[in-house]
Formats: structure tokens, sequence, C-alpha cells
């Protein structure tokens, strides 16, 4: 069982490690308010790792009206999105 | 004519590098959903901040802007890839504008879209016809973007697309319509953080030139803005 707080930071090392590495466009440390689009971070590509990075480390499946700049767009809203009763 | 020209440029690529099975992937299938949608126009972000952050450079293609012949006039910007640029001279002849996104004088991807600017001259986009929609005389509908495969990964997609947004609304346009397909999450993603929203889904089959399509009701439409009624076009 994944608690909410080792999950916001499973989800903040990846988004750290893998997709911001090498933008520049933000600390380096990821702060939870952190626009990630508006950063560059999760852009066309990014979203893409991000999902699937998502699907499998959490063994959901994300449906396609779920990727909306609302669910993604922060460590928050990434959060809020996972803690819902969806899955 | 030049469709099939252009086309079998491509299957002969296709052959040189092996890609045989990604080509016809492309050109037959039983099913594919294709996702329709609308872009207000009226209410475009300021795209300066981001151009000069990447710095990259947005221009209009023209018969006159860009060096179609590959030699050394200056002045003007050149395609790295040559099937874009055999596709930018195919489309040009079709009357169709389109955008670019240029770094240090190449073209390093492009976008396109067609409208009523000049509505006795130019056929109507093959697209809407199996999308099932009508453009209006103040609609655009914009296709086919490109980036060059060693600069994505960069959010240029996006900016590109802005861009064209942009270049719609100052040509006149109220309303960008467009698709992209439910399995490419890349423009799925770069629709919605450009906050076009869904108007319906159409489920394709194809088999090269021939195609079936059905309109499905979309789940997401009611968050579409309300259209203008439009015109009723003829092929």
């Amino acid at each position: 069982m994944t608690t909410s707080g080792s999950r916001k930071e499973q989800v903040r090392q990846f988004i750290t490690e893998v997709l911001a590495k090498g933008r520049g466009t933000l600390a380096p440390t990821i702060a939870d308010a952190d626009n990630l689009i508006e950063g560059g971070i999760v852009d066309s590509l990014g979203i893409t790792r991000l999902v699937d990075y998502l699907e499998r480390t959490f063994s959901i499946k994300i449906p396609d009206e779920d990727i909306v700049p609302e669910n993604f767009e922060s460590i928050t809203a990434l959060e809020r999105y996972l803690q819902s009763s969806r899955f | 004519m030049n469709s099939l020209k252009c086309n079998l440029k491509r299957i002969l690529k296709a052959v040189g590098v092996g890609s045989v099975y990604y080509y016809f992937k492309e050109w037959v299938f039983l099913k594919k959903t294709a996702v329709v949608v609308q872009r207000d126009l009226s209410s475009v972000s300021p795209l300066e901040p981001a151009l000069e952050r990447a710095g990259v450079e947005i221009h209009r293609i023209s018969p006159s802007g860009v060096d179609f012949q590959q030699g050394n006039s200056s002045g003007r910007v050149r395609y790295r890839s040559q099937e874009r640029r055999d596709k930018a001279l195919f489309y040009l002849r079709k009357g169709y504008r389109g955008v670019a996104l240029v770094k240090e004088g190449e073209i390093h991807g492009d976008i396109w879209y067609w409208g009523h600017w000049d509505s006795h001259a130019h056929a109507v986009h093959p697209d809407l016809r199996w999308l099932s929609i009508s453009c209006g005389s103040q609609d655009a509908y914009g296709f086919d973007l490109y980036i060059c495969p060693d600069n994505r990964g960069k959010d240029w997609a996006r900016l590109l697309q802005d861009a064209a947004l942009r270049q719609m609304r100052d040509d006149g346009f109220r309303r960008a319509l467009g698709y992209y397909w439910l399995n490419n999450l890349p423009a799925l993603w770069v629709h919605r953080t450009l906050k076009w929203s869904e108007i319906q889904r159409v489920d394709l089959a194809r088999f090269f030139f021939l195609r079936r399509s059905r309109v499905k009701p979309s789940s997401l439409a009611s968050t579409a803005p309300e259209r203008e009624a439009p015109r009723t076009m003829t092929g």
C-alpha cells in the first residue's frame, strides 16, 4: 500500500530526475505548486512518459478524458488526481 | 497527380529505409478514432516570450519566403527535410497557408491550414468530408503539424500550433477546427493545453484511398463553446 506522502515523493523524484533533467527551467527541487506545463517539464513528450510511469508504478489505467492540464499542471494537482476515488 | 507523386516518393523512401510496415499502418487500418476539435480565436495568448525562450522565430510560408531550390538566396529560409519541402510545395499549389518554426535560417517544423480566403479558387480540404465537419466563412481548418525528429521534446509543437492560431486570427478567422488521433497522446496534450475543445469523435477504417467513417457523439462535447451555424460546403 503506497501512502499519499510517499507516492507524492515518488512522483516528484520521477519528474525531477527524468522529466526535468537538463531543462534548467525550474529549480533543481520542484515544489508542490510549481507549474510543470509553463515550466516546459510536462510537454507533449513529457506527458507520454509521465502517464506511462504513473500507470506502471501505481497499477492504474488513466483514461484519455482525465489527461487534462488541471490534473497534471503541478505535483499538488497530480496528487489530488491520484487521490480521487477513480482508482 | 501531385498527391500521387508525393505518396509515391514516400513509399520509395519507406522501402529504402525498411519502414514499409509503419507506412502501411498509416494507410491500412480497421479502426482509428479521430477527435475533432475547435478553438475560439478571440483568446490566443501572446507568443513572443515563449519564442524568445526557445530561441526560434515564426515565419509565414510563402513561395518567395522559402528557398525551395536549396540555393543560397540570402534572407530566405530553407527546409531541413526534403520530404517536408516537397510537401510544402504541394500544399502551396493547393492554396493552403503554412506557418514555419525557424531556427538559424532553417525550418525545423511547420503546420498548415485551409480556409475561405478565396472562396472560388480553392477546393475544400478533403479531410472535412470524412471528419463530417463543415467550415463557415470565419473558420480555418488546421492540419499536418510536423516537428523534425531531433527537435521533439522541446515543447515546439505547442509553440508552432499556438503561432498558427495567431496567424489564423490575423487572417480574419474567428474559429479554428482540427483533429488528432485519440491514440496520439502528444497531440492530445498539445490540443488540450492550448484550450481546444472537443466537438465529436470519428471512427475511421481505411484501405489506401478508401475510407469509411462513423461519427460518434463525444463525451466531452458538452464543454465546447457555442459555434455559429456553419455554411454547408460542397466539394
